[in-house]
């Protein structure tokens, strides 16, 4: 068993198994680290990253439709939650999570306005005024037909 | 024994990379991520968005690892001839330009333009109109393969063959090279592709030739001493999951361009596993500079009948195996003949097929085929099973329609005189269709669907 220790320091005991689909904690443990702490994730977001990991240990075929319809349902969160995901399936080298998060990130954004996407992710925008001007009428036509969300979330 | 956590906290240090805080002055691709994250998830994200949001963004629709999106390439000819009062027949050979249209950016561009032929065949001249032939072009014929364009046909001064060899352009190299030389080179011919295979068929070089007439040669591009078949090659950066077989791996996440099918723009989805011409990241400088150089050839295939296919530049259609034609354009009363590539057989077109084939065709990914009617203005599926075309839309642009390529969910027809190009997004629920302006003072001779140029510096 491997103890885990989030940023808000709650500890949790997972079996290694389980563990090891974390680059980061896979390596730490074969060089015989027991106790890990992690001062970059949250409570909050090491539970459901322990949740997913659970979830993906054991991977045989019959389990495969649960886990597909387990991890759509792990996508339906609020952006804030799934960008602190990426974060954390960053600094854990989880790439089976990060190939989940991204499209499904990219999907969420594809509809909403320029300028949400920029205050979403804290992008100042560099473009000159022209610029701007043919962008705005490039969406136009682009997004004729759906629904622009305004919302950042 | 317990370690200290001070001891972690080192080791963790030390072996992997925290996130870092980028202080440069230009802004990060997301603050609080590490460009090469941010980057992996930049690469889902829809080109139209990174073009949109900012600088560093949108420069990443050209990075090598964003998959690329298709555009439209077409031969353009001057519509004013050239204003010289001594009206020759060197002013009737007007620069014909190749260009392409970039649905992300909306702006056309010129290609480069290609080098000469190498010796001893003559320079590269088109001749498109002629004071012989008023109403109309003589053709210029050209096809896609594994995401190149090649040319194939046309005239030349004296009325010669243009092209002794097929002239290629490669999109993701930007850069023009040649092709095997044809034992006979035609002013026009029947031309078709299936999967990396060229066909050219029948047809007339500089003079009619009863043997050329009924002859049939085909070209594998995947036939080389360097690219096996499927483009298998030994990558370079020996990952496990490369080249054309595979996806590279950053590409299973582009799954979600097969999901863009609300925007009823002109955006074009790449098909991720069919791209038998995606090489990966590492390999495509070094291999494409030496592809196919040796081991390219046009090979002798089971002839024709008879000489009732050569009397017009005609398109063969690549589709399920097969490549499906008809002699004569448009509406009138023609001819209709299927090519099996597997057998190397030629058998007859189904009736229905051959009644409902009333204007330019093309096939999606080689498995849907689509028509216009000219006449009706109207863009018709064929179904199999029921021997049937099935209607898609119709639209006033479509009467007269000449030429139609299909690729990513979108089917592209150049409307009448070759001026304006009809966009129709046949995933969509009712089809959608959106006209995309073709520039002032051309006409769109041909259209091709095709990756983006690399925006190589």
């Amino acid at each position: 068993m491997i103890t885990l220790q989030s940023s808000d320091k709650d500890v949790f005991e997972i079996e290694q198994s389980i563990l090891i689909q974390s680059g980061t904690i896979k390596n730490m443990v074969e060089d015989d680290f027991t106790f890990i702490p992690l001062p970059s994730v949250d409570t909050e977001t090491l539970i459901k990253i322990i949740e997913y990991m659970k979830k993906h240990a054991d991977k045989t075929d019959s389990k495969e439709k649960n886990i597909k319809e387990f991890d759509k349902d792990f996508m339906k969160k609020t952006l804030n939650e799934l960008f602190a995901l990426v974060f954390a399936a960053n600094y854990l080298h989880i790439s089976s999570l990060l190939e989940l998060l991204y499209p499904s990130i990219a999907d969420r954004i594809k509809d909403k306005i320029t300028e949400a996407i920029r205050q979403i992710f804290s992008i100042r925008c560099d473009f000159t005024p022209e610029e701007e001007r043919r962008i705005i009428m490039d969406n136009k036509w682009a997004h004729e037909g759906t629904e622009i969300e305004g919302t950042l979330d | 024994m317990k370690n200290s956590t001070a001891v972690v906290a080192v080791a963790a240090a030390k072996r992997h990379k925290i996130l870092q805080h980028d202080h440069d002055d230009q802004q990060s691709l997301i603050p609080g991520l590490p460009d090469h994250i941010a980057q992996e998830f930049l690469n889902s994200v829809h080109p139209f968005t990174l073009f949109s949001v900012c600088h560093s963004w949108r420069k990443l629709i050209h990075s090598p690892s964003f998959l690329p999106y298709l555009c439209l390439y077409s031969l353009l000819l001057p519509t004013k001839p050239s204003k010289d009062v001594s009206e020759t027949l060197a002013t009737f050979t007007n620069s014909v330009e190749f260009a392409c249209f970039d649905p992300i950016s909306s702006k056309w561009m010129l290609l480069p333009p290609p080098p000469p032929p190498p010796p001893p065949d003559p320079p590269l001249r088109l001749l498109v109109k002629h004071p012989s032939f008023i109403s109309r072009n003589m053709p210029i014929q050209t096809v896609s393969v594994s995401g190149k364009l090649i040319l194939l046909a046309a005239t030349a001064d004296h009325f010669l063959p243009a092209f002794p060899r097929p002239l290629i352009f490669s999109p993701r190299m930007k850069s023009w090279s040649y092709g095997p030389s044809l034992a006979n080179p035609r002013r026009w011919c029947a031309a078709g592709v299936s999967g990396s295979m060229v066909y050219v068929a029948s047809g007339v070089g500089s003079h009619y030739n009863p043997e050329v007439a009924r002859s049939v040669v085909k070209w594998d591009l995947n036939e080389s001493s360097i690219i096996g078949p499927n483009g298998a090659h030994d990558c370079q950066c020996k990952q496990k999951q490369c080249c054309l077989h595979h996806s590279h791996p950053i590409l299973q996440s582009q799954t979600i361009f097969e999901e863009f099918n609300v925007h009823p723009s002109i955006f074009l989805k790449s098909s991720s596993n069919r791209d038998s011409n995606y090489t990966c990241v590492c390999c495509a400088n070094n291999n494409n500079q030496k592809e196919g150089k040796s081991g390219w050839k046009w090979e002798e295939m089971s002839g024709l009948k008879d000489g009732k296919f050569s009397r017009e530049a005609i398109e063969a259609i690549g589709w399920r195996g097969k490549l499906c034609m008809v002699n004569v354009k448009g509406d009138a009363a023609k001819q209709g003949i299927i090519y099996n590539v597997g057998s190397d057989t030629w058998q007859e077109m189904p009736e229905g097929m051959l009644a409902g084939w009333r204007g330019p065709a093309a096939a999606m990914e080689e498995e849907t085929l689509y028509t216009v009617d000219e006449s009706k203005g109207a863009l018709r599926r064929y179904d199999e099973e029921r021997d049937i075309w099935v209607e898609v839309i119709e639209h006033e642009m479509l009467k007269g329609a000449e030429y139609v390529a299909a690729a990513g969910g979108r089917v592209c027809i150049v409307g009448r005189g070759g001026s304006g190009i009809v966009v129709v997004d046949v995933v969509a629920e009712p089809p959608r269709s959106v006209v995309v302006d073709t520039p002032v003072g051309f006409q769109v001779l041909n259209i091709h669907i095709l990756p983006r140029m690399s925006q190589l510096d």
